[in-house]
């Protein structure tokens, strides 16, 4: 007899009505990472139908497949996980963070069928540690509730959304109801792993359907889930239209697609440093608004600053040579190894010596980039001989969008946000950053990292 | 050298494949991830420049099914993505075979002189 065949799904009716009373996403996955079944919820949180989902990958609905993949494989070689994290991925880009736990599944002659996984709420379940209180008295309360069916907490529930929550209920209810009469008849469909994993769910369950009237908990969520969703959808969406505006330029700018006049080749010019700048900006604004969620990602490791400034030295030398820029590097620190984030600290150098190459004098300009030991820290400077910022400017300049604004100033260009991102970061490394300049010959950036950085 | 171009954008995907062509390269172009992996097993690539983000089946589709039938170490895959990806991803793609996960957008002249460095 071929088990798999006469029950595609691998689960019983009863089993079916089980899984659709889960406010949890719950699914079946057969061995080849399959979608076998599904509920509700589901659909909900991926907002894609359930026959679509049937048969396609399990990891298609999460922001990290690959992990996704991981686990379900483990559980098939462990015969279960818990709390394995994971997020959710919503058909419009909403994400949500949950916990799995899962389990294999077998027939009667111990064959594995599938893994049947559900995931659960890592927002609900930390208000469900912090509330254990009510819950221990809500959980007694939702046995109750359970056979003296729905009209108790009907007065609780006033809303659309609380009123479905209570339909949920009833059915959970029922399936109560349903599980002792039918105990009997399907243990045999199910093997002592699933049945644990399944009175977890319906404990889990009940407890998520009591937190779930506290709307305002909720809509609070529901807000989290929007800025990630936002912050997804920018970053892609606006870098894509610019790959191909970008690379069309090249070929115009390389004559690849004809001699171009001056006009049109300035034209093209001017589209692609302005394609350019939309590029810095988006990426700009992502790592202010990622600072400011303190969502910005450190990668922290040893930096041996001889090697980070000889970087430097040579992706700036050929540019501000041929700008007839005195370019100089002094690492008054030698073989020094710190611990920082490489890539960040970098990015608060572009950032600087950036605004500098801006101001320096055409033709005279003198740029010098270094690093002492002082007091136990690292101080980094960036000093140039531009057009210097006055003192009462000098707290401003740190602030999003700032400017000065003087039109020749503003004619130059920039996002504005460089250095409050290159501050930002600065501070998330421990260190400070500052300005000296007199507003007439010049400025110095400096930006110190505290000594316990230093190895 | 011989270039499989996989973007469901056909604009970028067009756009990067006019330029290698115009630099002498062979460039084949996918824009779905199931044909990518075929074209990936019929034919023998020098790079294969992949998109992440692809409706049906992915980047991450095709890596997984290269990797899990041991397809993948001969091959040459530089990720070009237009998302900021998460370093666990990316250490995920780079364990399965992948060479390196650059971001878009990326001048395809750095892109041609990154992959005459990474190619032995």
């Amino acid at each position: 007899m071929n088990v798999k065949k006469e029950n595609p799904h691998g689960t019983s009716q009863y089993a079916r009505s089980l899984i659709e009373a889960s406010l949890d996403p719950l699914v079946t996955i057969s061995p080849e990472g399959k979608i076998t079944d599904v509920n509700e919820a589901t659909v909900k949180v991926t907002g894609v139908p359930r026959e679509k989902l049937i048969g396609t990958d399990f990891s298609n609905y999460f922001t990290e497949p690959i992990k996704a993949r991981e686990g379900y494989e483990r559980v098939f070689k462990e015969g279960s996980v818990r709390d394995y994290p994971l997020s959710i991925k919503h058909s419009t880009g909403q994400i949500t963070d949950v916990l799995y736990n899962a389990s294999v599944y077998k027939d009667d002659k111990g064959n594995v069928l599938g893994v049947f996984a559900a995931a659960r709420d890592i927002a609900e379940r930390k208000k469900v540690e912090k509330q254990q209180l009510d819950l221990t008295d809500a959980t007694a309360k939702t046995q109750l509730e359970r056979t003296d069916a729905a009209a108790k907490t009907q007065l609780d529930l006033t809303d659309a959304t609380a009123k479905t929550q209570l339909e949920r209920t009833d059915a959970a209810a029922k399936t109560q109801l349903d599980l002792t009469d039918a105990t009997a008849k399907t243990q045999l469909d199910l093997t002592d792993a699933t049945a644990k994993t399944q009175l977890d769910l319906t404990d889990a369950t009940a407890k998520t359907q009591l937190e779930r009237t506290d709307a305002a908990a909720l809509s609070e969520k529901l807000k989290g889930v929007a800025k990630d969703e936002f912050s997804a959808m920018v970053t892609h969406e606006l870098h894509t239209p610019l790959v191909p505006i970008l690379v069309y330029c090249k070929m115009f700018k390389t004559s690849m697609l004809g001699k171009m006049n001056e006009e049109q080749a300035n034209a093209i010019k001017v589209i692609e440093k302005n394609a350019k700048r939309l590029e810095t900006l988006i990426s700009d604004i992502m790592d202010v608004r990622k600072l400011d969620l303190n969502q910005l990602k450190f990668k922290i490791d040893d930096l041996s600053l001889d090697e980070f400034f000889a970087n430097l030295d040579s992706d700036y030398r050929k540019v501000l040579e041929n700008k007839r820029c005195l370019f100089t590097t002094n690492i008054y620190a030698k073989n020094l190894v710190i611990k920082t984030d490489n890539l960040r600290l970098r990015q608060c150098f572009d950032n600087i010596i950036g605004n500098a190459i801006k101001f320096i004098p055409e033709n005279k300009g003198k740029i010098e980039i270094g690093c002492m030991k002082e007091n136990n820290s690292i101080v980094f400077y960036v000093k140039d001989n531009g057009i210097g910022i006055p003192p009462e400017k000098q707290k401003e300049l740190f602030q999003k969008f700032y400017q000065i604004d003087t039109s020749e100033r503003r004619s130059i260009g920039g996002t504005g946000l460089g250095l409050a991102i290159s501050k930002g970061i600065v501070e998330k490394l421990g260190g400070t950053i500052s300005v000296e300049s007199d507003g007439k010959t010049g400025s110095t950036f400096f930006i110190q990292l505290p000594s316990k950085l230093i190895m | 050298m011989k270039i499989l171009m996989i973007d469901d954008n056909e604009d970028i995907a067009t756009a990067f494949s006019k330029y290698f062509i115009y630099k002498d390269h062979d460039c084949s172009v996918s824009n779905d991830g199931q044909n990518a992996l075929s074209m990936i097993e019929n034919n023998s690539f020098d790079v294969i420049l992949m998109d992440l983000a692809m409706p049906n089946f992915s980047g991450y589709d095709i890596v997984e099914s290269l990797y899990n039938r041991n397809l993948i170490n001969n091959k040459l895959i530089v990720v070009l993505t237009a998302s900021s990806i998460s370093e666990e991803d990316k250490n995920d793609l780079k364990k399965r075979g992948v060479h390196s996960v650059l971001k878009k957008p990326i001048d395809p002249d750095e892109l041609l002189d990154y992959i005459n460095k990474i190619k032995k």
